[in-house]
């Protein structure tokens, strides 16, 4: 009976599906091309994925926005620890992607090309 | 009020860090003694850590906690402080000092490269102490970055390569590691380590949840402490960073993301866990223990030395990875010796092949052709260092491998034991050969990397006879002391006609005695350590109570 | 026996370590460096030499340096078998040190600092190994003569010398830092499944070990083979002797003293410790291991000295020679009850200086005539009558001519097979006439 677990993957979990998706392509990037900025691109993919992630783990289904209002009342709030945790998260990606991109255009202005495997041909004879 | 001394630890290097460059605004070279500085205040602490927390596991056997901003656990963050976290600062604290008294001649020089250092061992610091999964990583980001930085910090382009490739292997560990935590906090909506400890105790350790999150947690530690296959930035990171760096992360960066492993499998998740998932236990001895016989037996093709201690690299932590997949209380001591153990090893190995290549400008092991008679203290540390590692005693070496090995016996996991017991031959392979061509090659072989063992017959057969009798009838061929090149005149090394081209531009450098000096003590340290089981069973007692309950 | 607290273990030890230092520092006098090497010959014996009284005694000087690991100290123990080889080897060495300073400025050979040096440090180790209370010890002291001794096998600095040096590492750490560390952890861990784990030398074998024999005796039995060939490695036992012919390419004084009295002696004094103080004679014989071990060394033995025979190159006909009467005494240790025991210990004095002679006598040969072959040797009684007169005596000794040291050993290993009796006395009868 795998008609309903398919729907079911689609409707319901439809986050967790984006989720692998977005790791898979990031991955894949990182490993196919051999640009080194699309390398990075697909970095930064890969982590947004895991952002999303976390995010989709704080949604409470029926849950509004997690402000207390003043009286104290309120239904059910999404959790904003997870959203905290992204917030770090990017922040640490995009100092890594700004290293990683600082890295790139030394290599570039040292060996003139972006292209991985060029650079472990000329670095593996040096 | 000791638990104050745990964010201390974190935090004043972080701050500090932002000296150097501030003061690099109006004075050229305030950079060295701000890092000193910090160094040693850490260095002190760190001491002082230990001891309280020696007396507090004596007397009422907890851990030293401290609540960041006061908030109390588990929506706030602590750092704690028990046998453990306190032996890794101290290890932390040591080699920094080391490593900066040998980086002041030798290392990048810079403002930038200080402020660096002292980012570098406060992320070490929150690594060691952090008490929550998601703090945990942001340290290790914090460290990760930094060592990129660090490693590019000699502005070639063959560092930012190396740099590079650590930083997308690196972050990917790093991502895979935050995948786990996320798996581990739908499962238990918390994330303080404690706090995960009995939540995941009620989720069931059988859960498939539990298991992906410590799968992945697993696969992201192998990345950053380089198991095979997971390690092929080691190398290229190692050898192409400057030498200081090279020496300070592979003593402390894979050590640390050791210790983080060691800390989540038993803290967070328990020997219930092992217990509960024989197979999850038994992969890890499995896939640690090809990663010793394949460290090892990659470090003996390599040429470059730096290449070599690389890969002994991977084999080594193997060793403790595996002791953590045995789970037995004397494996795990073991493995906490080793790792401290190490690093001291490596640092020391690191910094003498650094003080070789600025001396002599040699690289390669065909290079280190006969240089024991021109550098006989160095080579002396290298060779103790290298037998050490072979686990020969009396050395620390030796303690950490005892203790592996009979935990190994212990659990009746011999498969383990033999491949143990065997590593002591593979490490003997690289280390004997380096020690070989040191003192007993003839100098400056300039027929290269290529004829190394087999193909030395003929030629060197003469050249050998040629420089023992004619080079040394009067003198009776004893050892010169090198304590003029040690005083940084590069003038005495003589340029010899087999000398390769890169050989002559290269011996330029100079090389201080404190770099003499670091490498001789941490040598010294090695070897003293031998006896230093009981002080280490003192400290780790009470931790391993907790864990082994 | 009574136990005595002693610095003279210690001291023993350390006298010459001492000198390797002062060898080292005096490198650029010959004549300090080389009164150094007499000097701690001189006194390292008198130290030994002087706590023989109180040994044959019954006293037993201890040095216990403090525990290392839980349950294991760091410990030298002046005993009798101990003394027997340190004796042994302090008294040889002092004969050794005035040779080699004769024969190195004979050669006018290079690097005279680091093998004066390196000499010093193995005798350290080797008194070391003499003295050694415990497994763990007489391990360290094993890796250290190890480290030790391999720059003087590859003091030559030839291709050839490399070489071999490579092969004496190989086999020496896989015998010591493989087998032996092995067999040590296995003997702790057995002992520690029926109490306080120890690795200690107990005189008559360790009672927790016979005790766990009894219910597991085939990791006993294993235990007992892995570290009877550690050390059996460094005693030549086939196949793992392969090293020792090759390591003749040394320079004669190493080949003579270490080769033929310290590194084999102290394997098969690692042999006689672990059958004697770890296991017991009595267990060895239970467990039927002893039987094991006897034919590995019945077999070295026949094979070796049909090979001996052989070689043209008389420092490898020697070295042939040692590995036989080494398995010699291997066997005695392993098959031979009360008066085999005797036998193969005291053909431990018995071979070193006969074994020594020959070597000395080899050396003088090649300094004077510059050859290492037999068959280019002829006429050489001529020559050198005194020298050819010495060789012939103590060839005499190995082969058991009555009246010398050799007939005794092997007398009383004789008298031991025959008690025995059954498949030992075969044994025994089949391969005396065999030898020599």
């Amino acid at each position: 009976m795998t008609e309903p677990l398919i729907t079911e993957l689609f409707t319901e979990q439809h986050a967790y599906v984006l989720f692998v998706l977005l790791s898979s392509i990031g991955i894949y990037m990182m490993i196919a091309t051999q640009n080194l900025v699309k390398k990075i691109i697909g970095l930064n993919m890969f982590q947004t994925g895991v952002f999303l992630f976390f995010v989709t783990t704080a949604y409470v289904v029926g849950g509004s926005s997690p402000v207390i209002p003043p009286d104290g009342s309120g239904g059910p709030f999404a959790s904003p620890l997870p959203h905290v945790i992204v917030l770090t998260a990017i922040v640490v990606g995009v100092s890594l992607t700004a290293v990683g991109l600082a890295l790139t255009i030394r290599l570039y202005n040292e060996y003139g090309t972006l292209r991985a495997d060029a650079l472990r041909e000329v670095i593996g004879d040096e | 009020m000791s638990d104050i001394l745990l964010p201390l630890l974190v935090t004043i290097p972080i701050m500090l860090a932002a000296f150097p460059l501030l003061a690099g605004l109006k004075y050229e070279r305030a950079g060295w003694p701000i890092a000193m500085v910090g160094s040693l205040v850490v260095a002190g602490l760190a001491a002082l850590l230990t001891w309280e927390v020696y007396l507090e596991g004596q007397s009422t056997g907890e851990q030293i906690i401290h609540e960041l901003g006061g908030f109390p656990a588990p929506r706030g963050i602590e750092l704690v402080g028990d046998g453990l976290s306190a032996l890794i600062a101290l290890l932390i604290g040591v080699v920094s000092v080391a490593v900066l008294v040998y980086a002041r001649k030798s290392g990048p020089q810079g403002n930038a490269f200080y402020s660096g250092y002292l980012l570098l061992t406060g992320g070490l610091l929150g690594v060691a102490f952090t008490g929550d999964l998601f703090n945990l990583f942001v340290f290790l980001e914090i460290v990760g970055l930094v060592t990129y930085a660090l490693i590019a910090a000699d502005r070639s382009g063959k560092a930012a390569y190396g740099a590079l490739k650590y930083l997308f292997l690196g972050t990917v560990g790093a991502s895979l590691y935050l995948i786990g935590v996320g798996y581990a906090f739908v499962a238990t909506g918390t994330l303080n380590m404690l706090d995960l400890q009995s939540a995941l105790a009620e989720v069931g350790y059988t859960d498939p949840l539990v298991q992906a999150a410590f799968g992945f947690i697993l696969v992201g530690f192998m990345l950053k402490i380089a198991l095979f296959p997971l390690h092929t930035w080691q190398p290229d990171a190692y050898t192409y960073a400057p030498d200081s760096v090279s020496a300070y992360i592979s003593a402390l960066v894979s050590t640390t993301a050791a210790y983080a492993l060691i800390r989540i499998s038993f803290d967070v998740f328990t020997v219930d866990f092992f217990a509960a998932n024989p197979l999850i236990a038994d992969g890890v001895v499995l896939l640690a223990s090809i990663s010793i016989v394949v460290g090892s037996l990659l470090a003996v093709m390599q040429t470059e030395i730096k290449r070599i201690f690389a890969y002994s690299s991977v084999a080594q932590f193997g060793m403790i990875v595996a002791a953590i997949g045995l789970t037995s209380e004397t494996a795990l001591f073991g493995a906490v010796i080793h790792l401290v153990g190490h690093g001291l090893m490596k640092a020391a190995l690191f910094m003498g092949a650094g003080i070789m290549a600025t001396a002599y400008g040699a690289r390669t092991i065909s290079q280190y052709g006969g240089l024991a008679k021109r550098a006989p203290f160095t080579s002396g540390s290298i060779a103790i260092t290298g037998l050490a590692l072979v686990g020969i005693p009396p050395s620390i070496g030796f303690v950490g491998k005892w203790f592996i090995a009979l935990g190994a016996v212990q659990e009746g996991s011999w498969g383990l034991a033999v491949v143990i017991f065997v590593s002591t031959m593979l490490t003997l392979l690289y280390v004997a050969r380096i020690i070989e061509k040191l003192y007993f090659d003839p100098p400056g072989d300039p027929h290269g990397a290529a004829h190394d063992d087999h193909g030395d017959g003929h030629d060197d057969a003469v050249d050998g006879h040629a420089v023992a009798d004619g080079g040394h009838a009067g003198d009776d061929g004893g050892l010169t002391t090198d304590t003029q090149t040690d005083g940084g005149s590069p003038a005495e090394t003589p340029i010899k006609p087999g000398d390769s081209p890169e050989q002559t531009a290269a011996v330029s450098g100079a090389v201080s005695r404190e770099m003499l000096a670091v490498v001789l003590t941490l040598t010294l340290a090695t070897v003293a350590l031998f006896v230093s089981a009981d002080q280490f069973a003192a400290m780790l007692d009470p931790v391993f109570g907790r864990f082994f309950q | 026996m009574t136990e005595v607290d002693a610095l003279r273990p210690l001291a023993a030890v350390l006298v010459s370590l001492v000198a390797t230092g002062l060898i080292i520092a005096s490198y650029r006098r010959p004549n300090v460096r080389d009164s150094w090497s007499v000097l701690a010959a001189l006194a390292k014996f008198g130290i030994v030499a002087s706590m023989l009284p109180g040994v044959l005694n019954g006293t037993v000087y201890v040095s216990n340096l403090g525990t290392v690991l839980p349950g294991i100290d760091f410990v030298l123990r002046a005993d009798p078998l101990g003394m027997l080889f340190a004796t042994l080897a302090s008294l040889l060495w002092v004969f050794t040190a005035f040779y080699g300073i004769g024969y190195m400025r004979g050669l006018s050979e290079h690097g005279q600092t680091r093998f004066f040096a390196s000499f010093a440090a193995s005798l350290s180790a080797a008194i070391g190994i003499a003295f050694s209370g415990n497994l763990l010890t007489i391990f360290v002291f094993y890796e250290l003569l190890s480290v030790a001794t391999y720059p003087l096998v590859a003091h030559d600095e030839t291709a050839e010398a490399r070489a071999a040096g490579r092969k004496y590492l190989a086999y020496t750490f896989f015998g010591g830092g493989v087998l032996v560390l092995a067999g040590t952890v296995l003997v702790y861990w057995l002992t520690s499944q029926v109490g306080q784990a120890t690795v200690d030398f107990t005189a008559g074998g360790i009672p927790a070990l016979a005790e766990i024999a009894g219910s597991d005796p085939n990791a006993a039995s294993i235990t007992f083979m892995i570290l009877a060939i550690g050390f059996g490695v460094k005693a030549g036992l086939m196949p793992l002797h392969q090293w020792l012919p090759v390591a003749m390419v040394a320079p004669t004084p190493v080949s003579g003293l270490l080769h033929a009295v310290a590194v084999v002696k102290s394997g098969a004094f690692g042999v006689a410790r672990v059958v004697l103080d770890v296991f017991g004679p009595e267990l060895v014989f239970q467990l039927g291991v002893g039987l094991v071990l006897g034919t590995i060394a019945a077999i070295t033995l026949t094979a070796a000295s049909l090979i001996a025979i052989r070689k043209d190159h008389l420092k490898q006909r020697l070295a042939y020679s040692t590995v036989s009467q080494l398995s010699y005494i291997v066997l005695g240790l392993s098959l031979f009850g009360w008066y085999g025991l005797v036998g193969a210990l005291l053909h431990i004095p018995a071979h070193a200086f006969m074994k020594l002679t020959l070597f000395f006598c080899a050396g003088a040969i090649h300094v004077e005539t510059h050859t290492d072959y037999i068959s280019q040797m002829a006429g050489i009684g001529k020559r050198m009558p005194v020298v050819m007169g010495a060789f012939t005596i103590a060839a005499a000794g190995m082969a058991g001519i009555p009246l010398l040291a050799g007939f005794v050993s092997k007398y009383y290993m004789l008298i031991g097979g025959v008690q025995m009796g059954g498949f030992a006395l075969y044994l025994v009868g089949a391969l005396l006439p065999l030898v020599s």
